[in-house]
């Protein structure tokens, strides 16, 4: 066994080409081409470095002097023989045998893809519920401040309508998991964001006039205010910051490359804001409000009839404004589970494979 | 070998390229294995495979027939994180403690932060190797202060300090680096920095002007269209059409900060000297590394991340490819001093603070 190299002697920044072997009991031989004995001794305080794909391998003495090699597998040989382990040999392996790693690695995406799907939900839920008791409050008064200051304006609805709002309102509220008194009913002008409503994390409710001027029953506005209610009960707006501040987070992480990350996906975070609510949060906030109006004995399918009005009002216009519709995206779908909720409550866990595998599915099943 | 011997210094200048072999069907079986090893253990792995990287790719990179080799115990590395997630947890808990526990946090982070940033490149810079000898880093916390947090701080608020930031950064990061004794220094007028942020930062306004301009020449046309023929009508509706902006601008303020970055690193290295005697060149155009880095962002999304170590590969060798040190006098000799007084000093740095980030 001889393994081709160079040699330093110790403390020597010259090289000259050597062949290293093990000789007699262990003993560590470094000669020369035409066999001028370089060194020869016991291996004493032999350091290697690990091995990593073709990189030149270098063993050191305590004395100072060094080898290095090319030959990688005759440095494992080498050390072998002189009792040593030689380290990185399980990486190597796994190097070698890619395609396997390769087919590993694919298992264990589709399984953290499952356990993902899964998982992520509940951990952003239980995330965005123990801190909204610390952040909702401050963070929905910047919120309200801020839309107050560029794209709301203040009521111009009547103390009377105002005080039916109210009252229904109040209804909608028992329903909710903080009862009543736990929520809060704000309203505001703003022909920004057109006829629209939206929860705030510490149970503010904010409507629009024009949202209210929409609306043709009490079924209807019993209808939007379970819907936000349940928005604010299962922290929807928390749950949405963290699931995408997480994402990028975790990618970081795992591939441990922080500062390359960071330039790559410096434009990342841009696509990912313009990312629409996810549907699941819809698909939950409407069947809470289905429930909700049948407890209050009132018909869902008339939260249907208001969505397909205002599905017909948005841009039409020059200026089209979205409002409640446009930000609660596939209508069609939501008007149609409305509809059948009005019988009974709607089976959670029909639709896509994404709803039979959903948390509210789950649930439905165990409370059976 | 006692005798500490030094080759007579001539002065006849050597200009040795920085060579990089690395391939990317190989970084890409390290990657593999890294990427798998560190999901395996939900993370844990992560120092090691850091290491391996860095390993790599010091490895396949050398200077006058020699490779650059990183010895970092990814141990040490584990322990950082660890500091790192306490600091963060600390930050947790002063939010449930209220808001003076959050601004007490706050003050003891910004001010453990250069500690952190200077730690992390002495140890870097302690477990990096040439032919055998290590580099050092020695800096004073005022220093780091300054430099990690007062500069840029003020660079982001006021913008106009940012070349001044990335001014002290480099000198921050190169001035206090020695090789074996030999220090590192970067000497470069501040206005040439400063006329590189202002390129970039022109550039930009260029561009948002055309495409403000282009925007604006579209709808008139296609209004006029409209009213010359009825049945004309903007090809995409207003949303996508903002998005269709966004994304052309982002690219194009991508490409601009890269090659204004690359320009910044030119700059840098190539007024970079060691002991006053040996120069540091770098030349990579700052176009094409953008370009590359552009085309690999696009790769590497149309790949799902295949193509990351590739990008990564091909990044570095073009990057390497074109810096070079010209040497005054033998570097055998430079090295050889060096070795000889590491010897004394003892291989193992190691110490309770010796952590790695
Ligand atoms: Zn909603």
């Amino acid at each position: 066994m001889i393994v081709a190299g160079r040699y330093f002697p110790p403390s020597e920044a010259r090289s000259i080409a050597a062949f290293a072997s093990v000789v007699g009991k262990r003993q560590l031989r470094f000669e020369t081409e035409d066999a001028y004995v370089l060194f020869e001794g016991p291996p004493r305080g032999l350091r290697s470095t690990p091995r990593l794909a073709s990189l030149t391998r270098r063993i050191e003495l305590a004395n100072g002097a060094r080898f290095e090699t090319e030959d990688n597998d005759g440095a494992d040989a080498l050390l072998w023989k002189l009792w040593r382990l030689p380290r990185g040999r399980m990486t190597a392996r796994l190097e070698k045998g890619w395609p396997a790693v390769a087919l590993l690695l694919l298992l264990i995406a589709a399984g953290g893809y499952l356990f993902a799907d899964r998982a992520a939900p509940m951990a952003t839920e239980h995330l965005a519920k123990v801190t909204l008791i610390t952040m909702a409050h401050p963070m929905s008064e910047q919120a309200l401040l801020a839309l107050d200051r560029y794209a709301l304006t203040p009521t111009g609805l009547s103390a009377a309508d105002q005080a039916r709002a109210n009252v229904l309102f109040e209804r909608a509220e028992a329903q909710g998991r903080l009862g009543a008194g736990g929520y809060r009913l704000v309203f505001r002008g703003g022909w920004r964001i057109g006829p629209n409503a939206f929860a705030l994390p510490d149970g503010t409710i904010v409507m629009t006039d024009s949202l209210w001027a929409t609306m043709q029953d009490e079924d209807e506005a019993l209808g939007v205010f379970a819907h936000e209610i349940s928005h604010v009960d299962h922290a929807h707006q928390l749950q949405r910051v963290y699931q995408i501040s997480l994402w990028p987070a975790a990618v970081a992480t795992l591939t441990g490359d922080i500062s390359r990350m960071s330039e790559m996906a410096a434009n990342l975070p841009g696509l990912i804001a313009q990312a629409p609510v996810p549907d699941d949060f819809e698909r939950q906030a409407d069947d809470d409000a289905g429930r909700m109006m049948r407890a209050l004995g009132a018909k869902p399918s008339r939260l249907a009839a208001l969505l397909e009005r205002l599905d017909r009002a948005a841009c039409r216009g020059k200026d089209c404004l979205g409002g409640w519709v446009s930000d609660h995206a596939d209508v069609a779908a939501r008007v149609a589970r409305l509809k059948a909720e009005d019988v009974a409550p709607v089976n959670a866990c029909a639709g896509d494979w994404r709803a039979t595998l959903s948390l509210a599915c789950l649930r439905s099943i165990a409370s059976r | 070998m006692n005798a500490v011997w030094r080759a007579p210094e001539t002065d006849v200048a050597t200009t040795h390229a920085v060579e990089f072999r690395g391939t990317g069907r190989e970084y890409f079986r390290v990657w593999l294995v890294n990427v798998t090893l560190t999901l395996l253990t939900l993370g844990l792995y992560g120092p090691w495979a850091k290491v391996r990287t860095r390993r790599y790719f010091y490895g396949v990179t050398s200077l006058a027939g020699h490779s650059f080799d990183y010895h970092a115990a990814p141990m040490r590395i584990l322990l950082g994180r660890i500091v790192i997630a306490g600091v963060l947890f600390a930050g947790l808990v002063s939010l449930q403690l209220g808001r003076w526990a959050v601004a007490m946090w706050a003050i003891a982070a910004i001010a453990v932060f250069p500690l952190l940033v200077r730690q992390a490149i002495r140890f870097n810079a302690r477990n990096t190797s040439w032919r055998g000898v290590r580099f050092n880093f020695h800096a004073r916390y005022r220093e780091a202060l300054f430099a990690c947090v007062l500069l840029p701080l003020a660079g982001l608020l006021t913008l106009f300090l940012l070349p001044a930031a990335r001014g002290a950064w480099d000198r921050f990061r190169v001035n206090h680096l020695s090789f074996d004794g030999r220090l590192f220094r970067v000497e470069y007028s501040p206005a040439r920095m400063f006329a590189i942020f202002a390129t970039g930062f022109v550039l930009i306004v260029g561009v948002l002007v055309a495409m403000i301009g282009a925007t604006m020449g579209v709808l008139v046309f296609t209004t006029r269209m409209h009213d010359v023929a009825r049945h004309v009508i903007i090809p995409v509706d207003p949303t996508s059409f903002t998005q269709v902006f966004t994304l052309l601008f982002g690219t194009c303020a991508f490409f601009i900060a890269m090659f204004v970055m690359q320009m910044a690193n030119n700059l840098t290295l190539s007024n970079t000297t060691i002991e006053g005697r040996h120069r540091i060149v770098s030349k990579p155009s700052p176009a094409r590394v953008a370009l590359i880095l552009l085309g690999n962002a696009v790769l590497i999304a149309l790949t799902l991340g295949l193509f990351w170590p590739f990008a990564k590969v091909r990044l570095a060798r073009y990057r390497m490819s074109q810096i070079s040190v010209i040497a005054q006098g033998d570097l055998d000799a430079f090295t050889a001093e060096a070795l000889e007084m590491q010897s004394t000093m003892g291989r193992e740095l190691s110490g309770l603070l010796e952590i790695g980030l």
